[in-house]
């Protein structure tokens, strides 16, 4: 099949691209936008092509350079992660299309071909890390990511900036780090580097080894889960997310911390098995962890003042549902988990977009500050209201259809005590994503206020005034490049809310091959 | 399927999209005040035909009910049906959205106005509890947009129960229809007794989940308190619609849950053995929550001066009513009947006399820009015509015979003293209550006819208007449906609510022998009624004379402080004391938190590896 090679080419495509778009852009004119679309469009393209042929001809695995597994890389391109790297390669489109307008708001001029490059650079590290079935390969993609991203923190030049990355950057070594003790502790045990070998010899030796399998585990999820920002290890986040531009805000909000929890299924359930994790208990401890990140996530959320910054939390309360999905070691936990990842990856990003739009707008990042811009700004607003309501979970949103797999799976599991977690959770959404929704929309601004008028006449039917204002306003002052990104992830979001079996077909295929 | 039917199948989607079409092309052309109309005719006429539509499949309904299925929807599959029991509430909906819209004097968003109805009929309709849930969700967060926007910050303020407690009741709905789904392996509406006998506690826990969360809708005790607060602020056509039929849908969801979820299939209902024990434990909390309802709402009633706080506790104490019959429809089980058709027909009526009271209430709002009915008097010779429909609408919700409450009332106190004779001896003290409260109706609504139209005219209301000729108009259509229904309680009763019970699991023989051509006039119900009335006047006059109206509750027994105030001081103070204590310590203690972590996963993970 030609498609094989797919997965390297866009990985090359992206590198070179990473390479020579710097050198080729001497100004952020219209031709280097082209390019820069145009590169993506190719990759978007050839992962299309490889999640069409996965779905027609099957999972295959792809040895690099026909090493052979045990020593070469290889690449594992099953339905999920092709499916993955479609929908990271396509939320990347999106976010870049809406990137054009705001990044010039963001950073120096002379900085924005870097950050492209950092970009592509960053793009190529998810599908790296989503592809490889090994597990040093991941390590490198691992790392990869995390220099990408802090640069792409950083590249703001602000003092927050700054602080945040370099947070960022200790912490993601320490993770790096772990993860690599962690691989070489398995290492020793196994003798293989590649996850199916492990995985292949671990159920024979985990008796033989369990401290040293114990310790190597213990190691690797404590280092993926300070990447994932699983809850008491999510420090860095809130700083990192609310301090970068909002492209790389919604960039590392909903995908990179997707991805590594991607990785971290991957290492639990294909490397160690479901046997071996059942058996270490370690799934108990994850649940745990995944329901104090729940509630506390949101707390923290609830005291914020600054709207990004309050998005980061909530990031941090929605990790922790997927973690509740994974810990759950039941195929319909997965499944919602591996939902959710998807689900929050939309709403994440259509949040941030939108929040990014009032920042680049009005300038104004504070959530008391935002009375009445429903009006002022009525697309943004209704993108971030769909995105709001599905964290919130009311039906009709991708956000209640994962929260209904989710919550049906806990049950499944026999867990009722994580249902009353996810409904306390949901309301604690509704305390911090509602009364923005509700300023925005029906509170009216300081530059509104004069507009009121009294409330009763006696005409036939009365108008109102505030409906004319926000047809007339249609036009909304934001660049249409920021809109179009912004309402197809709304839309996206909808139509997955009524319709949910368009991606869960895809995870139930890919579910059996994780159990 | 013949032709006729299938047609009248198609009717409504195709209604429904033509609507959807006519929307789109439309609003466009319409951001220009002059053709603003155009688009509310549209609204109108959509009603209309949509009303006109479900009157028409009455015919279809004898036989079976017509259903839509969607099968692709949310991955499992959602259906709409129009069957008997929700006939009746469909065809009110279409007439109160038609009425309101036709008398409203304030701003209300049409946008809004459109979708409460849209997902009002949807939430009626819904086959399933899935779709039941979605458009729940959807009335709530959209009849929210009616009662706030353009009502200024304190409406704001006082809406936030009503919302707040809209998602705490939607969660618990929601939790409870997944448990269900998990443990019986269905939504949809269909008996399920046999299935919950099997069940361990978890039974319960579903039972209270969806109480809670229907009875939070309608304004249920010890949930009642937003329904004054919030009403205080709203437009008066979006309280009468509110409380017209948000409130009943809470209580169709309810009655739905009694009488076709916990109660048993026909065939098995009376032969097999502890069935309905179930059923009948449920039916003992619901009945005295029903109760206790009533007669909070009408005490605090008796209380009020402002005219929306007031009716808007009526709305309470009725939905007590309501909420008792649920009860005794639930515990009485195969007996139930005599409670289940009471509190669709008192469901029904309510609405028709609270809407208008709703609508008296506005007109004289709008004649003299005051709410306070202590302030008002003598507006009698001023707007005649409102007075008289005044006068109406409270001898119906009174239960005058000859107005359509007493047909309700006297079905309802057939019930609960059926409740009494078949069951527990401590609803003798419920019936007691219940006279007590119709008693404290009849005394209140004496007070705000009283207060409002008779007496001495006041000087500052010399130049008002009279009666508005549109609003009359809408107003009198309901009037005239109150004395038409009061005239002849039996015709709806033989046409729609005996074979809507004769389709449930009721026991037919028992519906035969004590409903079917139930005589209304008979001279225990009219002396009861005569007792009732004299009693209203008696604690009117005694009111009157020592200041009674004037009393207030200490703080600590009003329900909001207990039950709703703590839980939201402790989710604002929390997270503020979280911030503010900790936020920083942990940012900047990450390598710390680091070691200390990994320290104990590791740990953990090592005593629990000694174990295995």
């Amino acid at each position: 099949m030609d498609s094989m090679q797919f997965p390297l080419y866009i990985l090359l495509l992206l590198v070179m691209a990473a390479v020579i778009v710097p050198i080729l852009m001497k100004e952020f004119d219209r031709k280097s936008k082209v390019m820069i679309l145009g590169t993506l469009a190719i990759a978007w393209g050839m992962s299309l092509y490889i999640l069409v042929g996965v779905l027609q001809s099957g999972a295959y695995l792809y040895d690099i350079g026909n090493w052979g597994a045990k020593i070469g890389i290889q690449f594992n391109i099953d339905e999920f992660s092709a499916f993955m790297s479609f929908f990271i390669v396509s939320l990347t489109i999106l976010i870049v299309i809406y990137s054009i307008k705001d990044i010039e708001h963001e950073i120096y001029r002379k900085q924005i071909a870097g950050y492209y490059s950092l970009v592509f650079l960053l793009l190529m590290g998810m599908l790296g890390i989503t592809f490889t079935n090994d597990l040093f390969n991941t390590y490198v993609f691992m790392e990869i990511l995390a220099i990408t991203s802090c640069a792409i923190i950083s590249i703001k030049r602000k003092k927050e900036n700054y602080m945040a990355a370099f947070r960022y950057l200790i912490l993601n070594t320490l993770g790096s780090l772990s993860f690599l003790f962690g691989l070489a502790l398995l290492y020793m045990v196994t003798g293989y580097l590649n996850m199916g070998e492990v995985y292949n010899t671990i159920s024979d030796v985990w008796q033989l080894y369990p401290r040293n399998i114990l310790l190597a585990l213990g190691l690797m999820l404590t280092g993926l889960g300070i990447k994932a920002a699983i809850f008491p290890l999510h420090i860095w986040l809130p700083d990192a997310h609310s301090s970068a531009p909002t492209p790389s805000s919604a960039l590392l909000s909903s995908l990179v911390v997707k991805v590594y929890i991607f990785t971290l299924i991957k290492v639990l359930y294909r490397v160690l098995g479901e046997e071996v994790i059942t058996g270490l208990g370690v799934s108990t401890y994850l649940g745990y962890l995944a329901a104090i990140g729940m509630i506390m996530g949101s707390v923290f959320a609830i005291g914020q003042k600054d709207i990004k910054r309050m998005l980061a939390y909530s990031s941090v309360a929605q990790i922790g549902y997927i973690i509740l999905g994974v810990s759950l070691t039941s195929t319909q936990g997965l499944s919602a988990a591996l939902f959710h990842v998807t689900s929050h990856g939309l709403m994440k990003t259509a949040l941030f977009l939108s929040a990014g739009s009032i920042i680049y707008y009005k300038g104004k990042r504070d959530i008391r500050e935002l009375n009445g811009i429903g009006y002022e700004m009525p697309i943004t607003m209704a993108v971030f209201t769909i995105a709001a309501l599905g964290m919130i979970g009311i039906p009709g949103t991708n956000g209640f259809m994962s929260k209904w797999y989710l919550s049906f799976a806990v049950l499944e599991a026999g867990q009722p005590f994580y249902l009353v977690v996810i409904l306390i959770s949901s309301f604690l959404n509704a305390m911090y994503y509602l009364p923005i929704i509700i300023n925005a929309f029906f509170k009216q601004g300081i530059d509104n206020k004069e507009k009121e008028v009294s409330n009763s006449s006696e005409s036939m039917f009365v108008t109102e005034e505030i409906l004319d204002n926000k047809q007339e306003m249609n036009v909304e002052g934001l660049p249409k490049l920021m809109l179009i990104p912004m309402s197809i992830i709304a839309s996206l979001s909808i139509i997955l809310g009524f319709f949910p079996q368009l991606v869960m077909n895809i995870i139930e295929l890919a579910v059996n091959t994780f159990l | 399927m013949n032709i006729e039917s299938s047609l009248l199948k198609a009717g409504l989607p195709s209604i429904v999209i033509l609507f959807a079409v006519l929307e789109v092309l439309v609003t466009p052309f319409t951001s220009k005040v002059k053709y603003k109309n155009i688009r509310r005719h549209i609204v109108m006429f959509f009603i209309v035909l949509t009303t006109a539509y479900v009157a028409i499949t009455y015919g279809e309904l004898q036989n079976a009910p017509i259903s839509y299925e969607l099968s692709n929807l949310f991955g499992v599959g959602v259906t709409f049906k129009i069957d008997l029991f929700n006939y009746a509430f469909i065809l009110l909906a279409g007439l109160l959205w038609l009425v309101v819209g036709f008398y409203n004097f304030e701003k209300i968003n049409y946008l809004f106005y459109t979708i409460t109805y849209i997902s009002t009929l949807g939430t009626l309709m819904a086959g399933d509890l899935l779709s039941f849930f979605l458009f729940f969700e959807v009335m709530t967060f959209s009849s929210y947009a009616l009662m706030v926007l353009n009502r200024g910050e304190e409406q704001l303020e006082a809406a936030s129960a009503y919302i707040y407690m809209g998602i705490i009741g939607g969660l618990s709905i929601l939790s409870a229809i997944l448990m269900m789904y998990v443990y019986t392996g269905t939504f949809q509406w269909t008996n399920l007794a046999m299935e919950f006998n099997n069940m361990g506690v978890a039974k319960y826990f579903i039972a209270i989940l969806f109480i809670a969360g229907f009875g939070i809708k309608s304004a249920m005790f010890p949930f009642h308190f937003w329904a004054p607060k919030t009403y205080e602020g709203a437009p008066f056509a979006v309280n009468a619609l509110s409380s017209g039929m948000f409130m009943k849908v809470g209580a169709y969801g309810m009655l739905r849950v009694v009488s076709v979820l916990f109660s048993a299939d026909k065939s098995i209902a009376s032969v097999t053995e502890g069935i309905w024990r179930m059923s009948e434990q449920i039916g003992f909390v619901v009945i005295w929550l029903g109760i206790l309802t009533m007669a909070v709402g009408v005490f605090m009633a008796l209380q009020q001066g402002n005219m929306k706080r007031m009716l808007a506790y009526h709305s309470v104490s009725q939905m007590g009513y309501v909420i008792m019959g649920i009860g005794v429809a639930a515990y009485l089980g195969f007996q139930g009947p005599m409670g289940f058709i009471g509190a669709i027909y008192h469901m029904i009526n309510h609405s028709l006399f609270k809407v208008l009271l709703f609508m008296v209430a506005g007109l004289v709002y709008m004649r003299t820009r005051e709410t306070d009915m202590y302030k008002l008097g003598g507006l009698w010779k001023k707007m005649p015509i409102t007075a008289i429909l005044c006068l109406i609408a409270a001898l119906g919700i009174t239960g005058m015979p000859l107005f359509n409450g007493f047909a309700s009332k006297s079905i309802l106190h057939h019930a609960i003293i059926e409740a009494y004779e078949y069951g527990h001896p401590s609803f003798k003290y419920a019936e007691l209550i219940f006279k007590l409260v119709s008693a404290g109706t009849v005394c209140s609504f004496i007070k705000f006819f009283s207060f409002i139209f008779l007496g001495e005219p006041k000087q500052n209301y010399d130049h008002i208007k009279g009666d508005h000729t549109r609003m009359v108009e809408a107003m009198s259509i309901l009037a005239i449906l109150i004395i038409a229904i009061g005239m002849r309680p039996d015709i709806l009763m033989d046409k729609l609510f005996i074979p809507t019970a004769l389709s449930m699991s009721f026991d037919p023989a028992f519906i035969e022998k004590y409903i079917v051509d139930m005589n209304f006039w008979n001279s225990k119900d009219l002396i009861g009624m005569v007792g009732v009335y004299f009693l209203g006047f008696g604690i009117f006059i005694l009111g009157l004379k020592y200041h009674l109206f004037h009393l207030h509750l200490p703080r600590w027994l009003n329900a909001e402080n207990v039950v709703y105030r703590p839980v939201t001081d402790f989710c604002e103070d929390f997270p503020k004391y979280c911030v503010q204590r900790y936020e920083n310590k942990m940012i900047s203690g990450d390598v710390f938190i680091y070691a200390i972590l990994l320290t104990t996963v590791v740990g953990l993970l090592v005593i629990s590896g000694f174990h295995a």
